[in-house]
C-alpha cells in the first residue's frame, strides 16, 4: 500500500497536480530519502517509456493504413513479368524449393495412400453447420418485429418467409464480394445482413458444392462499397497457431478463439484444416483469422466427435481465379493488405466486425 | 521555403503521426526503393517491409527532436533502406552482386544502431503488455496512452469509484514494470 502512495505522489508531481505545500514537502522528501528519489527517477523513466510505446504504436498503425491505401492507389504494385522471363525468374528463385517440394510431395503421397486405407473404415460423415431452421420457424414472426433494421427487411423479404438455410459470410473485396460455404445457400434469394442489422440483397456468383465454397455479390442500391478491408488473406499456417473466428450462430455476431490443431481436415482431407474452436450452427462460412488478423480459412463443418474444420484459404484464391475467367467478374480484387496487424484483439475485432455478414437464403 | 526546409517539416509531421506526411513520403520514395530491392534479390513484400522499417527509423529521428536533414530526404531514405536490406540479405544468406549501386548514399550506421535499441524497447514493452493480460492492459492503455480521466475509466471498466480504479491501475503498473525491467536489465 505504501508503494502505491509513493507512486501516486510521483505521478501527481509529474502531472502538476500538487499544491505548493505538497510540492515543497515532496521535493524535501526526495532530497532526504535516496530510495524514494531512486523510485521517482525509475518511475518517471517508465511512464515515459509507456508513452513512447503508445505513440509509436499508433504511428505504426498509421503506417499500415497508409500502406494499404498506397496499394489501393497502385503506388505499391507488383511488377508484371511476362512470357519466358517470368518462368526463368521463378525457376531461378524457387529451384531449391521446387526440388525439396517434389521430394516431400512424394513422401506425402505414399503416406496418404497408406493412411486412407487404414482410416477408410470409419464412415461417420461430418454434420453440416447450417443454422437449425426449426427453432427459427417458431420465432420468426415475433423476432422480426424486434430485430433492428426491421423496415429494410420488410422491403426486401416477405416477413412471413422462413429462411431455408443460413450461415455467415465475409467480404474479400470491398465492392461487395462475399465468401461463404455452398451449403449455406440452399435457397435462391440471398439476404446478407451486416453488424448494424442492415439487409442487402446478394446474388450467387459461383457455388462449388464439392469444395463447399461460394462467392456472393451484394447487389443492392443501399450498399456502400468499402475502400479497403482491414485484413489480408494468408496461405501459410503453423500447427498450434492461435486463431479466432466471428460468425452468426444467432442474430448477433459471436466471437470465438482457438488454435489450429491439424493441417488436414476430416479423414486427412487436404482441402481443409482441423481447428479447435467453439463453433455452432450458423458459424458456417465465417472467416478463420490468425493472430495478425489475416484470413487463413473458412469455417465449414463439425464432425460428430466435435472437431471443427475450415477450408484452406488457398481455395479462396482458386475460386476467385476461376470466377475471374468470366469477364463479368474480371474486376474482382482480393484483399491483400492487413492494416490491423499491430492492433490488440478488441480493436482488430471491431474492424473485422463490419466485414462479416449474416447470410440467409430463402426459397 | 527551400526543399530541405520542406522536408524537415515533413519529418516533423511524422512525429505528430500525420498521415498526410506519411503518404507524401511514400509517394515520393517508395518506387525507387522497391526497384532497388527487386533488383537485388528481393520481393515486393520485402520491399514493403524494408520501407516500413525505414519509416520507423525516420519517426525515431523525428521524435528525438534534434534531427535535421543534412542531405536530401530521398538520399537519406535510400541510404537507410540500402543498409537495412544488406543486413537482411546477410541474415538470409542471400547475396547480391549489384548492391554497390551508383546512387549516392550517406552514412547511417549510428542511426541503425539506435534503431535496433529502440526496436528492442518497443518489443519489450509490447511483450510485457501482452503478458499482464486483461483488464490490466486496457486499463493502463486507457490511462497512460489514451490519457482518459480516472472517473471515465472507472465507469468504463465497472469500478465502483475512481479511487478503486486508481488502486487497480497502480497494481497493474507495478506488474508491468516488473516484467519490463526483468528483460530490460538482462537485455540492455
Amino acid at each position: 500500500m505504501d508503494d502505491i502512495l509513493i507512486l501516486d505522489a510521483i505521478e501527481r508531481y509529474r502531472n502538476g497536480e500538487m499544491s505548493a505545500d505538497e510540492v515543497t514537502f515532496f521535493e524535501e522528501l526526495r532530497k532526504n530519502n535516496p530510495e524514494i528519489d531512486q523510485l521517482a527517477v525509475e518511475h518517471n523513466f517508465f511512464i515515459a517509456e509507456i508513452e513512447k510505446y503508445g505513440a509509436e504504436k499508433s504511428y505504426r498503425h498509421s503506417l499500415q493504413e497508409v500502406e494499404a491505401k498506397m496499394i489501393d492507389e497502385g503506388v505499391i504494385s507488383k511488377p508484371v513479368l511476362t512470357g519466358k522471363a517470368k518462368v526463368a525468374y521463378m525457376w531461378s528463385k524457387y529451384k531449391r524449393v521446387a526440388t525439396l517440394a517434389a521430394g516431400i510431395a512424394g513422401i506425402v503421397s505414399v503416406l496418404t495412400v497408406g493412411l486412407t486405407s487404414i482410416f477408410n473404415k470409419n464412415t461417420n460423415s461430418p454434420e453440416k453447420l447450417s443454422r437449425e431452421i426449426e427453432a427459427l420457424k417458431t420465432n420468426t414472426e415475433k423476432e422480426f418485429k424486434k430485430v433492428k433494421g426491421e423496415i429494410a427487411r420488410i422491403d426486401k423479404v416477405d416477413p412471413k418467409a422462413t429462411p431455408k438455410s443460413g450461415g455467415t459470410g465475409f467480404l474479400i473485396d470491398g465492392k461487395g464480394y462475399l465468401i461463404t460455404n455452398a451449403h449455406v445457400l440452399k435457397g435462391k434469394t440471398i439476404i446478407a445482413t451486416n453488424a448494424n442489422g442492415e439487409n442487402f440483397i446478394a446474388k450467387i456468383c459461383t457455388k462449388d458444392i464439392e469444395r463447399d465454397i461460394a462467392v456472393l455479390k451484394i447487389e443492392d442500391k443501399d450498399f456502400k462499397p468499402y475502400g479497403t478491408l482491414p485484413y489480408g488473406i494468408n496461405k501459410t499456417v503453423n500447427l498450434a497457431a492461435p486463431i479466432f473466428t466471428m460468425g452468426y450462430p444467432k442474430d448477433e455476431i459471436v466471437y470465438g478463439e482457438g488454435y489450429l490443431s491439424s493441417e488436414t481436415g476430416y479423414k486427412s482431407d487436404t482441402l481443409s484444416y482441423q481447428i479447435a474452436i467453439a463453433a455452432d450452427h450458423g458459424n458456417s462460412g465465417g472467416p478463420v483469422l490468425n493472430k495478425n488478423g489475416d484470413i487463413i480459412g473458412i469455417l465449414t463443418d463439425k464432425s460428430n466427435g466435435g472437431a471443427v474444420f475450415a477450408i484452406k484459404s488457398l481455395y479462396i484464391y482458386n475460386a476467385i481465379d476461376n470466377l475471374k475467367k468470366d469477364s463479368a467478374y474480371s474486376n474482382i480484387k482480393l484483399t491483400t493488405v492487413n492494416s490491423i496487424k499491430n492492433l490488440n484483439r478488441e480493436e482488430q475485432v471491431k474492424k473485422v466486425n463490419s466485414c462479416v455478414f449474416l447470410i440467409k437464403s430463402y426459397e | 521555403m527551400n526543399t530541405l526546409e520542406q522536408e524537415n517539416l515533413l519529418i516533423n509531421g511524422l512525429a505528430n503521426n500525420n498521415k498526410q506526411a506519411i503518404e507524401t513520403i511514400y509517394k515520393d520514395n517508395y518506387s525507387v526503393i522497391q526497384g532497388f530491392i527487386l533488383n537485388n534479390n528481393g520481393s515486393v513484400d520485402e520491399a514493403r517491409d524494408i520501407f516500413q522499417e525505414a519509416m520507423i527509423v525516420l519517426y525515431e529521428k523525428a521524435i528525438s527532436g534534434n534531427f535535421e536533414l543534412t542531405c536530401q530526404l530521398r538520399t537519406y531514405i535510400f541510404s537507410v533502406c540500402r543498409r537495412l536490406w544488406l543486413k537482411r540479405l546477410q541474415q538470409l544468406n542471400r547475396f547480391s552482386h549489384h548492391t554497390d549501386s551508383v546512387a549516392e548514399t550517406v552514412a547511417v550506421e549510428e542511426e541503425l544502431e539506435a534503431h535496433e535499441k529502440h526496436n528492442n524497447d518497443f518489443t519489450l514493452m509490447e511483450t510485457a503488455m501482452g503478458k499482464i493480460g486483461e483488464p490490466c492492459k486496457s486499463l493502463l492503455d486507457a490511462y497512460y496512452i489514451q490519457k482518459k480521466h480516472m472517473q471515465e475509466i472507472a465507469a468504463q471498466f465497472g469500478y465502483t469509484n475512481a479511487d478503486n480504479a486508481k488502486t487497480q491501475k497502480y497494481k497493474c503498473l507495478m506488474r508491468l514494470k516488473k516484467l519490463f525491467f526483468a528483460q530490460y536489465k538482462n537485455g540492455n
